[in-house]
């Protein structure tokens, strides 16, 4: 896999850099570190942060090769114009790092990355930096379907090795009316149901990555707010990172500012990383 | 593998969190916060409080009581002058009442954010710009470098970066009493566990140091505590879920029925209006109106019941849910220990218990390193140094003597886990030391064989149960006063160990015998060593002697790598003791608990156990020894911290749920007698034997004394030996409603009926002939069909009292509201016959006294029939 760091030089970008280095460190040794120019950074300031990321990068032991690329129609098209298609082509990008009414994702270049669909984007909202990029404890939410379990295989290849555990969940969200009438007898028949396929899922992950060192646990939660249980379990498990699939055919349609993606990258405790593959496309 | 913020040299935590060693600037910080937030913790999200009210106003509960008080405003218009439109009003009140009650207990939980909120200083000392100012805390961001000094709170996660002697409280995070020493190189630890760390929340006790900040707010590990605190939702109490099926049970019953005899009345060609009047009355006539703030006034009582019994219940829900525990998960030290240390044994250095001198002289050494003052109680300090005192003093030393003695005291050292102390014994002047064995070993001087003996006997002590210190001495040459210790501590004599144990509860055996029998499962959850957790186990009862060593033992490392599944399967297999745990493996504990379909209960102190107390079915902290964030998280406090008293509140919330029960049968059976008058007349051109005043007159009258003397009922003998209950159906079930409305409510309504006709064929009625409502023989005859219903109730209330038994016992005439309840019933019954002033009201008349002494005969016809159904029901139980 290429490991390319769509960079804007912002403080959150230093921060996302810590997990593209981290991500080169095992695929290649190489970062292609982007820069799309804009008026935003001054040339001095952008050329003390490229060198602080090659420094960092220097001490795992990964080339960083930094691209000033010119705006093809804005950033995206900047962006775009650099990268190679395919699957294997993976982009790391920050999100929007003050929420407020836009929310996070909407309307960024990330989210037209994740879009995009030609290639592995893997957007992040760091609010942890103490992690350094190294994730040890990883929050993975599957939904009912499978088109983006390949890219999250992709995604946890990349952070396998610093990670010590990986927590599987999985909600089965019914409505309000019903779980507050659900009784244990039923809940566990739910449960118990929706463990199989997660255990389906747990099994692939483990038969396609090196995950010999990590502790891997899948959990299945009965609920009326699958956003509530998935920021809750992160609380539980002391997760570092949620790793979020954007499984919607289009980002850019469906997100608002209620949307579950938005809520959870603005209330999380930990760090988000909200991943999209070529695979997806098409997906509902 | 890629680096951690713990494990990176020190020179580079500035490189990796974008920093430098004279701080960022005013506008890199700026920049952070506006990208991270505030370093605070901050209470729920903008308007989550006009949410849980919108809630509270429109649960079922709530919306019966509402509808009820509708149907007592229609009343009124149909009616005027009967003051119906007052019981109206005084059915909104509880309803609001309630609302407003279960809103201010959801308010209450935010409380355990404000003593969160405590834990986090308002000020720190911070380097921005190369300048030291004192900036707010709240305004750190991640990369901030904050100067650490004795007494500080620490305001934000931070790495190390240098320091001197700085020695932390890290209790608020981990629960661990015992103060940490920390260092700035770098550690290949855990986060949690990493000695180049200081963690929000926790103090500096002594030293200083500079620290880079990497987790702020709610990112911090303290604020996930607070954000697990804030969000964790409550589970809905065992009783709320019951009152919500029984309500919803009651309602469909109510309206269905209310919908049916309309439909029959539109069929049967009468007026519209005459249909909604009495489809209403159907709906009043199967609505318990008085049952619901019944079961208010039951559980607060209750809940003062408990209060006495040194349970105090901050949320009226708890009281009936602590009764339907089945599982208590329960804290060791303090709950079902004492909380204070003991030497139990004296020991030599092969493991042999010492006695007579040799024990003495070992205790007096132990004794001069202690740091003890003499008070007007006798001494004070370290726990551990006060039981050496107790047992010194119990074996005839003089401990004032040897604390006289002591030249020079070296205080415990977290580092080197020892303390030493030098004094004057008789002639000699010795140096002693105490501490942990491993602490102790390099300094003593011993050939191999004895070591590795003292090795065995330290670990024998261990693994059964006890805290072991070690005590060796040396004696000084005259003028061998070594200026430090270090100086001294060399060529040490081993004289033995001291093994110390918290000492079980005397009262606990008991309770966890009555737990057997009741049925609930308990499990100890500790930090201590599971060698010591099990022993305190089996000295409970928890642990059965037949179980094998460790069989029911699960350590936290071990529970860190079970799923969740193989904890269900550890818990089904009987895992008893989980030892060497983390606050935050409590809620691992209770999931698992919560997935087997158990009800829980929680205890806990610390800080840290809050999110566990609030995922709980029923949190419980303790009173004395627990911090106010556990309290506030809580839904019940020991205020005497023992185990012992959690059962007793189990006891008394069985009897709550059992009483309840009791009373909501009673309370049902008059419905019989309410609905059958409706169905005669709808179907038979007969006259209205009981009117909606009448009704409500049973409903928020004379049931609601009668119903609040069953809530107080004693606790049966039986209450502590049965099984906990099932989680569903309990209350309002199948064979209750048969018995209410099928039996005793048919009993009731024949009987009443009975009366009813019985006047108006005396008076000369005929079939078919309509009667005036104002007509004296009409008034007459629904006033003995009411007064006949309230005489009844009174055999009904007696046997409701006992399952099987007549219920007719001294314990009738010791509960005085059911002597007030009974004597309401029968005066009220001759009032509303012969006192005009009620009879206008109720639109009632006298009947000859006759008829009405033939009333009285319904109360031991029902008492008797029920009786007799009551020893068919024991002989087919298969009891003797």
């Amino acid at each position: 896999m290429a490991i390319f760091l769509a960079y804007d030089g912002s403080v959150n970008g230093d921060w996302i850099a810590r997990y593209a280095v981290n991500f080169a460190a095992r695929e290649g040794h190489v970062l292609h570190v982007l820069h799309v120019e804009t008026t935003d950074v001054s040339g001095a300031a952008l050329a003390e942060k490229l060198g602080n990321i090659r420094r960092i990068a220097g001490l795992a032991e990964v080339a960083a090769e930094v691209d000033i690329l010119p705006m093809r129609g804005g950033i995206y098209g900047g962006l775009k114009a650099r990268l190679p298609e395919g699957a294997d082509t993976v982009v790391v990008c920050g999100l929007r790092a003050r929420g407020g009414r836009r929310g996070y994702l909407k309307g960024t270049v990330s989210e037209r990355l994740l879009d995009d669909q030609h290639f592995t984007t893997v957007a992040l909202r760091v609010v942890q930096p103490g992690l350094l990029g190294a994730a040890q404890r990883l929050l993975l939410p599957v939904a009912g379907h499978r088109p983006g379990v390949r890219a999250a295989h992709r995604l946890l290849a990349l952070l396998a090795p610093a990670l010590s555990e990986l927590h599987l969940l999985h909600v089965v969200e019914v409505g309000t009316f019903r779980f507050r009438r659900l009784d244990a007898e039923r809940a566990g028949a739910l449960r118990h149901k929706a463990l199989d396929y997660l255990e389906a899922v747990e099994r692939d992950i483990v038969a396609e990555i090196d995950l010999t060192r990590v502790r891997v646990d899948a959990a299945v939660r009965v609920s009326d707010d699958w956003v509530r249980e998935v920021l809750l379990d992160a609380g539980r498990q002391r997760t570092d990172l949620i790793a979020l699939e954007a499984a919607r055919a289009s980002l850019s349609g469906g997100l608002t500012f209620g949307d579950p993606l938005e809520i959870i990258v603005r209330d999380t405790p930990c760090d988000v990383a909200i991943y999209r593959g070529p695979e997806n496309q098409g997906s509902a | 593998m890629p680096g951690k913020v713990q494990s990176i040299p020190a020179e580079d935590v500035f490189v990796h969190l974008n920093s430098r060693p004279e701080g960022l600037s005013e506008d890199e910080a700026a920049a952070r916060w506006a990208e991270v937030g505030p370093n605070a913790l901050e209470a729920k999200r903008g308007l989550w409080w006009l949410k849980s009210l919108a809630r509270q106003f429109t649960n079922f509960f709530t919306l019966l009581l509402d509808v009820s008080a509708g149907i007592c405003f229609v009343a009124d218009h149909v009616q005027p002058g009967e003051s119906m439109d007052v019981l109206g009003w005084a059915l909104l009140g509880v309803s609001a009442l309630n609302a407003l009650f279960s809103f201010v207990q959801e308010f209450r939980a935010e409380r355990a954010m404000e003593e969160l909120r405590k834990f986090l200083p308002r000020r720190v000392l911070a380097l921005r710009g190369g300048t030291e100012a004192e900036i707010a805390a709240e305004d750190l961001v991640p990369g901030d470098v904050i100067l650490l000094r004795e007494g500080d709170r620490v305001p934000a996660d931070a790495r190390l970066v240098d320091c001197h002697d700085l020695i932390i409280n890290n209790a608020p995070l981990t629960g661990e009493a015992i103060p940490v020493a920390l260092r700035s190189g770098a550690s290949d630890a855990e986060l949690t566990e990493a000695d180049n760390l200081a963690f929000a929340g926790c103090t500096v006790l002594r030293g200083a140091g500079r620290a880079v900040v990497f987790a702020t707010g709610f990112r911090s590990q303290f604020g996930r505590i607070a954000m697990l605190s804030r969000d964790i939702p409550r589970t809905v109490s065992p009783l709320e879920a019951e009152t919500a099926h029984m309500v919803r049970v009651l309602t469909v019953i109510a309206v269905a029925m209310g919908l049916a005899f309309f439909a029959y009345g539109v069929v049967t060609g009468r007026s519209l209006w005459v249909n909604l009047v009495f489809m209403m009355g159907i709906i009043v006539a199967n609505v318990p109106e008085g049952l619901l703030p019944t079961f208010t006034l039951s559980l607060a009582m209750g809940s003062l019941r408990m209060a006495r019994r040194n349970v105090l219940v901050k949320s009226l829900n708890a009281v009936e849910a602590l009764g339907a525990v089945h599982v208590i998960c329960t804290d060791k030290t303090g709950t079902l220990t004492e909380n204070r240390l003991s030497v139990t044994r004296v020991a030599a250095p092969d493991g042999t218990d010492l006695g007579g001198e040799a024990e003495r002289s070992c205790l007096e050494a132990a004794l001069a390193a202690s740091d003890l003052e003499a008070g007007t109680e006798g001494w004070s300090g370290d726990p551990l140094d006060q039981a050496v005192a107790e047992r010194f003093a119990a074996r005839g030393g003089d401990a004032a003597a040897v604390m006289g003695a002591v030249g020079r005291h070296f205080a415990f050292d977290v580092e080197k886990r020892r303390a030493a102390g030098v004094w004057a014994s008789g002639a000699r002047t010795r140096f002693a030391v105490k501490g942990a064995w491993e602490a102790l070993r390099s300094l003593v001087t011993a050939d191999a064989a004895t070591l590795q003996a003292a090795d065995c006997a330290m670990a024998a002590m261990a693994a059964g149960g006890q805290r072991v210190i070690a005590v060796a001495v040396r004696d000084l040459a005259e003028g061998d006063a070594a200026p430090d210790q270090d100086a001294l501590e060399r060529d040490l004599s081993l004289l033995g160990f001291l093994g110390l144990e918290d000492p079980l509860r005397p009262e606990v055996p008991d309770a966890v015998a009555t737990c057997r029998t009741a049925g609930i499962t308990m499990i100890m959850i500790t930090g201590d060593h599971p060698a010591t957790a099990e022993a305190i186990a089996r000295q409970a009862g928890m642990v059965g002697a037949d179980v094998a060593p460790g069989a029911a033992t699960v350590t936290g490392a071990e529970l860190a790598g079970m799923r969740g599944r193989d904890v269900v399967d550890r818990l089904e297999r009987g895992a008893t003791v989980f030892a060497r745990t983390t606050p935050e493996q409590k809620m691992k504990i209770v999931t698992a608990l919560h997935q087997m379909g158990r009800v829980v209960a929680v205890t806990g102190d610390g800080v840290n156990d809050a999110p566990a107390l609030k995922s709980a079915d029923i949190g419980i902290a303790m009173g004395r020894g627990g911090t106010d964030v556990a309290r506030e998280a809580a839904q019940v406090i020991l205020l005497d911290d023992n185990f012992a008293s959690i059962v007793a509140g189990i006891e008394e919330g069985r009897t709550i749920f059992g009483n309840i029960r009791k009373f909501t049968n009673y309370v049902l059976v008059s419905n019989g007698p309410e609905i059958v008058p409706y169905l005669l007349y709808m179907l038979f051109p007969v006259p209205l034997a009981l009117t909606v005043i009448q009704i409500l007159s049973i409903d928020l009258g004379t049931d609601i004394v009668p119903s609040m003397a069953l809530g107080q009922e004693k606790p049966d003998p039986e209450t502590m030996r049965q099984p906990p209950r099932s989680r569903k159906g309990s209350l309002l079930n199948r064979p209750m409603i048969a018995h209410s409305y099928g039996f005793l409510g048919l009993i009731e309504a024949a009987f009443s009926i009975s009366l009813f006709f019985w006047v108006l064929h005396a008076g000369g009625w005929t079939w078919g002939e309509d009667l005036a409502s104002d007509d004296p023989l009409y008034r007459s005859a629904t006033g003995i069909a009411l007064s006949s219903i309230l005489l009844m109730q009174i055999g009904n209330l007696f046997g409701r009292r006992a399952q099987y038994g007549s219920g007719v016992d001294a314990g009738a005439f010791r509960n005085g509201l059911l002597v007030a309840g009974v004597l309401f019933e029968a005066v009220f019954s001759w009032v509303l016959l012969y006192v005009p002033a009620v009879a206008t009201v109720l639109g009632t008349g006298p009947v000859d006294p006759a008829i009405y002494g033939i009333a009285w005969l319904g109360a031991p016809l029902i008492f008797g029939l029920d009786y007799a159904r009551k020893r068919i029901a024991w002989r087919l139980a298969g009891r003797p």
